[in-house]
């Protein structure tokens, strides 16, 4: 398909790698993309291994629990890879889950690792990156570089639940989440909660009054 | 006595607001004082099975949002600060220019001129530049941001496990015990308690539960 995109995917050691997998399953099952440039840190491997009670191994394998065609993973030490250079297709990155300090070295430029230099390189093509930061309370630091990659184009998306759909799980949360990360990247899913004020009948469903 | 104020607005994540009612209700020597805005009061309807009236009886004392003579509005009344939760983005605006509309604008604004302990609790995302640039401006004046999100280090199996950790990192935040925490220790430790119940902070008789 010739309108299929390719999406590079990095996945840091935040807190949440448990939404890297929705979120790369959804991008593997949405038709409009061709390929997934994913790139796990060291830190994000060892987050995996413990939030999934698997050993730490293969990037793919860690995140998904096997092996899947459309990706393509990158080692997070490679600076030669193909994100680092603009000339690599790609639509744009996301960052799940965004640790601070990787927003922290985007905002300074610091491109020390594949994730940061291909972070860099998305910003220079005027490409959309959406970072997904877990962590609270934000600190002076974080709020300044989370400002900073704004102006420069950035998207700082934290990982914060909605509770307008009345979540009824954990996994609902990390549904919903997934759902809504999409649409904002222009691939709007089907099955997600539309707000629609506060005689929803959704809302009378799920909070059983 | 340590007396805190409590502000709900408009924004999602009324649940937390009222956990942490309930759980500041568990700490006997802590006086509440509650302002609900008139938008908090329709998502508290929205997203929890309370009333708004049966949330304004889980504090000590409750004011109407337009009472701009209610005690919190001077600062010789004294608190221990002020925690909005959920803080809309419109109120966090509003605190940032120092436009105190209503009772949750005019308290928070109080609690800074007074050097006392104002926190956030802000639920929104994305964050546009503009909702950066005030929080960022009022982290530089020595306000506590601690956004609605959810912790996934401890492995939340419930929606009431991502509020009673979010609450206890609240009372963090003003030195009050949260003795059901459930901290991080570093990686040994947190494999060798994967699976193992956790404990669960109490609830009182007659409050229902947030929806699980």
């Amino acid at each position: 398909m010739a309108d299929q995109r390719n999406v590079t995917l990095a996945v840091t050691g935040a807190g949440g790698t448990r939404i890297a997998r929705f979120v790369l399953e959804a991008l593997l099952n949405d038709d409009r993309v061709g390929q997934v440039d994913l790139i796990v840190s060291a830190a994000g491997r060892k987050l995996i291994a413990h939030e999934t009670g698997r050993a730490v191994g293969e990037a793919v394998e860690l995140v998904l629990g096997g092996p899947a065609p459309k990706v393509v993973s990158w080692d997070p030490e490679d600076l030669a890879g193909g994100p680092t250079s603009g000339s690599y297709p790609s639509w744009g990155m996301l960052v799940v889950p965004c640790a601070l300090g990787v927003v922290g070295r985007v905002a300074q430029g610091t491109a020390n690792t594949l994730i940061e230099r291909a972070a860099d390189v998305t910003l220079k093509e005027r490409r959309p990156l959406v970072l997904c930061v877990r962590d609270t309370p934000f600190s002076l630091i974080h709020l300044r570089n989370m400002t900073q990659v704004t102006e420069a184009g950035a998207t700082v998306y934290p990982m914060i639940p909605t509770f307008y759909n009345a979540p009824n799980s954990v996994d609902e949360v990390y549904e919903e989440f997934t759902a809504r990360l999409l649409g904002f990247i222009g691939l709007p899913q089907s099955d997600y909660y539309t707000y629609s004020g506060d005689k929803t009948p959704a809302h009378r469903d799920r909070v059983g009054r | 006595m340590p007396r805190l104020i409590v502000g709900m607005t408009g924004a999602s994540g009324a649940p937390l607001g009222v956990r942490l009612l309930e759980a500041l209700r568990e700490l006997p020597d802590v006086e509440t004082h509650l302002v609900m805005s008139r938008w908090a009061r329709t998502t508290i309807e929205l997203e929890t099975p309370y009333t708004a009236a049966e949330v304004a009886k889980l504090a000590d004392v409750t004011y109407r949002p337009g009472d701009q003579a209610a005690a919190i509005s001077s600062g010789s009344f004294r608190t221990d600060g002020m925690v909005i939760v959920p803080c809309s983005m419109k109120t966090v605006a509003g605190i940032r220019a120092g436009y105190a509309d209503g009772l949750v604008g005019r308290a928070a604004d109080v609690v800074l001129k007074e050097r006392s302990r104002l926190l956030l609790v802000p639920r929104e995302t994305p964050l546009s530049e503009v909702h950066l640039d005030n929080l960022l401006a009022l982290a530089r004046m020595g306000v506590a941001i601690l956004p609605l999100m959810p912790a996934f280090y401890n492995n939340p199996a419930t929606i009431e496990d991502i509020l009673d950790h979010l609450v206890a990192r609240i009372l963090d935040q003003f030195g009050l015990p949260a003795p059901h925490a459930h901290r991080w220790n570093g990686l040994a430790d947190a494999r060798s308690t994967v699976g193992r119940p956790r404990p669960r902070p109490p609830r009182g008789p007659s409050t229902p539960g947030t929806p699980e």
